[in-house]
Parts: structure tokens; sequence; C-alpha cells
């Protein structure tokens, strides 16, 4: 097996009493798109910083295509980093802001004209190389900023949070682009992002993070599929929790349904409706189970355009077949 | 009266209130005769003829030499107490602060008679003069220097200097490709406000002059002991262009106004 295009080993860093990553062991491939996904304060941008060389961790080791690199400021690990604010250089132009980290790198003028163009052609920047930072709009500074860490072929591309300044339509448009770009490009990628809809559009795997460890790594849909903790079933969409026999059942609002006759099969529950929320594209019915005092329940259905078939007040049955049931 | 014209009016009062002795400083070094009169009588250019002959010049030009090297000594050691002061959190930073602004509270008076028995003290009474001189200038214009280093410092857009390291930039590349250029307006602020405050200072240099070696403000306090002549009117007067005229030229190239008025604008 080759060696990760990065590998983080049993990564710390305190301050103080304070502990923001707790032993972290991460391995990204070549190529691939992970994404560090969690709560603010969950220590991901911290891990981010570490791997980037802002910070040294307090133990561990981290490796850049099997070099160590923990030790190494930042201008000596071959890294590309796209921050939340961009930090774009506000006394270049765009093309200069590109073209620093080429020449940071001693390449000739000529070589890095071309070069820049290309990156800017690549965000879809092509003829703004002129403008300075406080004449492009949000997005365009984002485009800058990602040309700008792209053009070094970096070993690892580091996204700190670099949609969350865009406005909502910009921002999944971005998702998209982003995505296809690092895909076309090949280039390995950690993400970090509190937003669950980004990491599961974006990633080829998620670690999701919280207070400063990894609870679970896999693809997007095992993830949501199949969360391992009760935090990422939490966190990462939204879960019912019933508690059955000393374990607990945890089932997901769309997978569950509602009918005026007790299912003969799976998981079965007796309640109320109390609310009912119309959403557009789903409906979305709030219960009070009977049985266990206070019990709720969620159900997610889509909305086929008819009046809701279950109005508030209404006793239903509230089921879930076994292999929507998870076992936490 | 409606609010706007009762501000108009305050403002028009402040700026008769601060520009009035000066307007009428210049008036009266017009005059015809050789009595300090307002409105002044007739029209004579004679006063400044005499204002531009050496027993003038030579304190003009001493006290420009000295706030150069003034500004240039105190900006240059700003860079590094302003980026330490702002950038580090350290043990003794606070007596640091304490003691780099501390002349700014204190009385220049008493940080001269002080230089003046230190450099009694020490034998180094041959110095007192253009050396002692510009050791208490640096003194007391080094906080001007550090506070418009520092406020430039800390508008510096935040993550700017990591992005040139992840870049490749090595801690001096990132000073000099980045920090640099983004506080340099900074850095020439700090630099005129201290050639500025030098070159009106006249509480510390009374005490440290020697003959020969006396700056302009100290040349025209010990002529008023004779009385105000029109001559003097028209000393103060390029006196008091001088500063503004190098402010001025400042604020056309590179903008003192944010400096004295709020913060840059930020990306």
């Amino acid at each position: 097996m080759s060696e990760p295009a990065l590998r983080l080993t049993g990564i710390e860093k305190r301050y103080g009493a304070t502990v923001a990553v707790a032993g972290i062991d991460l391995e990204v491939r070549d190529g691939e798109f992970v994404t560090l996904l969690g709560p603010s304060g969950c220590g991901k941008t911290t891990t981010l910083g570490l791997i980037a060389g802002f910070f040294a961790p307090s133990a561990g080791e981290i490796f850049l295509k099997g070099r160590p690199v923990a030790d190494l400021p930042p201008f000596r690990r071959d890294i590309g980093v796209v921050f939340q604010d961009y930090a774009l250089f506000p006394h270049m132009t765009a093309g200069e802001n590109v073209a620093f980290g080429l020449r940071m790198r001693g390449m000739e003028k000529s070589r890095i004209h071309g070069q820049v163009e290309e990156a800017l052609d690549l965000v879809q920047l092509n003829g703004l190389a002129g403008r300075r930072p406080l004449e492009l709009s949000g997005g365009q500074r984002q485009r800058v900023a990602l040309a700008r860490a792209l053009v070094i072929r970096p070993a690892v591309l580091l996204l700190d949070e670099p949609l969350s300044n865009l406005d909502l339509k910009l921002r999944e448009e971005m998702r998209v682009e982003i995505a296809g770009l690092q895909r076309r490009l090949g280039i390995t990628t950690v993400f970090v992002t509190h937003d669950q809809g980004e990491a599961l559009v974006m990633s080829d795997r998620i670690a999701v993070m919280n207070g400063g460890r990894i609870e679970q790594v896999g693809r997007p849909s095992e993830i949501y599929e199949r969360p391992a903790t009760r935090f990422v079933a939490e966190f990462i969409g939204r879960m019912n929790f019933f508690r059955m026999d000393g374990k607990t059942i945890a089932i997901r609002p769309e997978r569950a349904k509602l009918s005026r006759q007790k299912p003969a099969s799976g998981f079965v529950r007796r309640g109320a409706v109390r609310t009912v929320l119309y959403l557009g594209a789903t409906l979305e019915y709030h219960l009070e189970l009977e049985g266990l005092e206070g019990e709720r329940a969620l159900v997610e259905a889509p909305n086929d355009g008819g009046v809701p078939e279950f109005q508030a007040g209404q006793a239903v049955w509230f089921s879930a077949p076994p292999e929507s049931c998870l076992q936490m | 009266m409606r609010p706007w014209s009762a501000l108009r009016a305050a403002v028009v009062l402040v700026y008769l209130f601060m520009l009035g002795p000066i307007l009428i400083t210049a008036a009266v070094s017009f005059n015809e005769s050789n009595r300090s009169q307002f409105p002044p009588r007739g029209f004579s250019l004679q006063w400044w003829q005499r204002a531009l002959a050496p027993e003038w010049l030579d304190p003009l030009w001493f006290s420009l030499k000295l706030g150069s090297l003034t500004a240039v000594i105190s900006t240059a050691a700003a860079l590094p107490l302003a980026f330490a002061l702002t950038r580090y959190r350290f043990k003794g930073r606070e007596a640091m602060v304490a003691l780099t602004l501390g002349p700014l509270m204190l009385p220049a008076l008493v940080t001269g008679v002080g230089l003046l028995q230190l450099f009694q003290y020490a034998g180094l009474r041959e110095h007192i003069g253009f050396t002692a001189l510009l050791v208490g200038h640096v003194v007391i214009c080094l906080p001007f220097a550090v506070r418009t280093v520092g406020i430039s410092l800390h508008t510096l857009p935040p993550n700017v200097e990591l992005a040139a390291a992840s870049l490749g930039a090595s801690r001096w590349r990132t000073l000099r490709h980045v920090v640099f250029p983004l506080t340099k307006s900074g850095i020439i602020a700090g630099a005129v406000f201290a050639f500025v405050h030098s070159f009106t200072d006249v509480n510390l240099s009374l005490f440290l002059v020697r003959p020969g070696e006396v700056p302009i403000t100290v040349k025209i306090l010990g002529f008023l002991e004779f009385g105000f002549a029109p001559t003097l009117a028209a000393v103060s007067v390029i006196t008091l262009l001088l500063p503004l005229a190098l402010v001025a030229i400042v604020e056309k190239v590179s903008g003192l106004g944010d400096f004295i008025y709020g913060e840059r604008a930020r990306v």
C-alpha cells in the first residue's frame, strides 16, 4: 500500500488546561476529499491549522506524502489554504494575489504569467486579473482565493469554511463547483465545515468531530445511514430516539410512516398528532406518543399537493420497517 | 434655531477659536511700523526680510535637522516595538507599554530637567546641545510613532500573514511583501507625527540647548523676552507653515486622516 497523501497520528493540541484537539488519527488518500465536520469548538479548525503549520501540535505527528512535517513552518510544507475570510492581499490585484505563491517559489516571470491566467480561467475569473480585492464581489474574492491556493499545486489543499460568507444561492453553486474542480484536478483536499449539507454533497469521506475527537469517519452515506454514535446521528440529519428494553432505537423522520390502521410488523407506536408543519416540499408531523411520559416523535412526509392526510389532535400509528431501525 | 444651523455655528466658532490667533499673527507681520498692531497699519515686507536672515534661518535649519533625525530614529525604533507589543503576550509587556507610552503622560519639562541632570552627572556635559536634544526628542516622540505603527498593524486584515506563509513566504518575505506594504502609510504617518512633535517642542528643548545649537521654538521664546516684534510674527508664520506643508504633502501622498480619524478600509 502506498503512503497516504496526509496522515495524522495521535495529534493533540492543548492551550494550558484547555484541550482543543484531543488525539486524532486520520489518513487522507491521494486525491481524496475529506471533510472535518462538527459544531463550533469541536477542534476542526484547530486541526486544519495544525496541518497547515500555523501552530505546532502538543503531541503527535503529521505526515505529508510520508514526510514528517510537524516541526516545519507553514512555508516549508507545500500546502494551499483557502481561509474563511479569504485573506486576500488587499494591496495586490487578483492576478498578483494568484502569482504570489509562484513568486515565492522563484518561478520566472514569463512562466508565472501563463500559470496565473490558467488558474484564473479555472475559477472562471478570466479578465479580472487587474482588479483589486476591494473591487470584487464576495463570490469573486472566493474564487481568487481558490485560484491562489490551487496555482501552486500543493500536496494538500486546505479549505477553512470557505463558503460560509456567501449567500445561500451562491453557496450551493460553489459546493458543486469546488467539488467538481477538486475531482478534475485530483487534488488531495481537507475541508472544514459545520454545514452537514456541504459535507454530504462534497466529500469522499467525512470525519465527524466532537470535543476535540473524531467520532466517526466514513463515506457520506455510511455516516448518514449508520451513525456510530448518538452525537453523529443527531448532528447529521435529524433522528428520533426511543428507549426500548434498556436499548436505544434510532429512526430517521423520513423513514417513519403514519397510518390509521395498526401496521402488522416493524417498530410500532401509538400516538397523537400535535402539530403539522408545512415546509413546501415536505410536511412535518410532530407526535406525542402514548405510554412513556412525554415521548415525542417526528415524521417527515413528502408533500403530494393534497390536503395533509393527518390533522393536529388526530390519533395515529407511528411505524418504521425493521431495516430503518438503528440500535445505538 | 434648527439643529443643523446650531451645529454649523458651533463648528464656525471652533475654527475661529483655533485659527483666529494664527490669522492675527500673520496679519501683524505685515505692519509698516515697528509696533505689533492689529489690524495692521500700512503694508510692508521689511519684517519678513529680517525673518529670513541667518539669525532666524539657522535655528530653523537646526530644528529641521533635529526633527528629521528624530523622526527617522523613533520610527525605526517604533517598528519592532509596535510589532512586539501588538503581536505577542509576554512577561513584562505591560511594563514595556507603560515605558514606551509614559512620556506621553509626563510633562516634557520634567523629562528635560531629568535629561539635563543625567548628562551632567554622567560626565556628558559637552554633549548637551544637539545630541542631548536628539535623545530627548526621540524619548518624547517615540510614543507617537509606536501608536500609529501599532494602529496600522492592528488594522492589518486577519490571516494575510498566515496566507502568505501558506503560499511559501518566509517570515522575512511576509514582512517585506505583505506586512510592510499594508502598514506603510502608518509608518509614514508615525514619522510625520514624530517630526511635527519634535519641531514644535519647546518644553524639553529649553533645558538642553547650548549656544549655536538652538531650535527655532527656543529661539522664539528667548526673543519674546524683549517684547513682541513684527519680526517674530513673520518667524512664527514660517515656523507654523513648515510642518503644515509637510503634513499637507504626506496627506496628499499617503493619507494621514485615516490615522487621526479612524480605521482604514478592510477587505
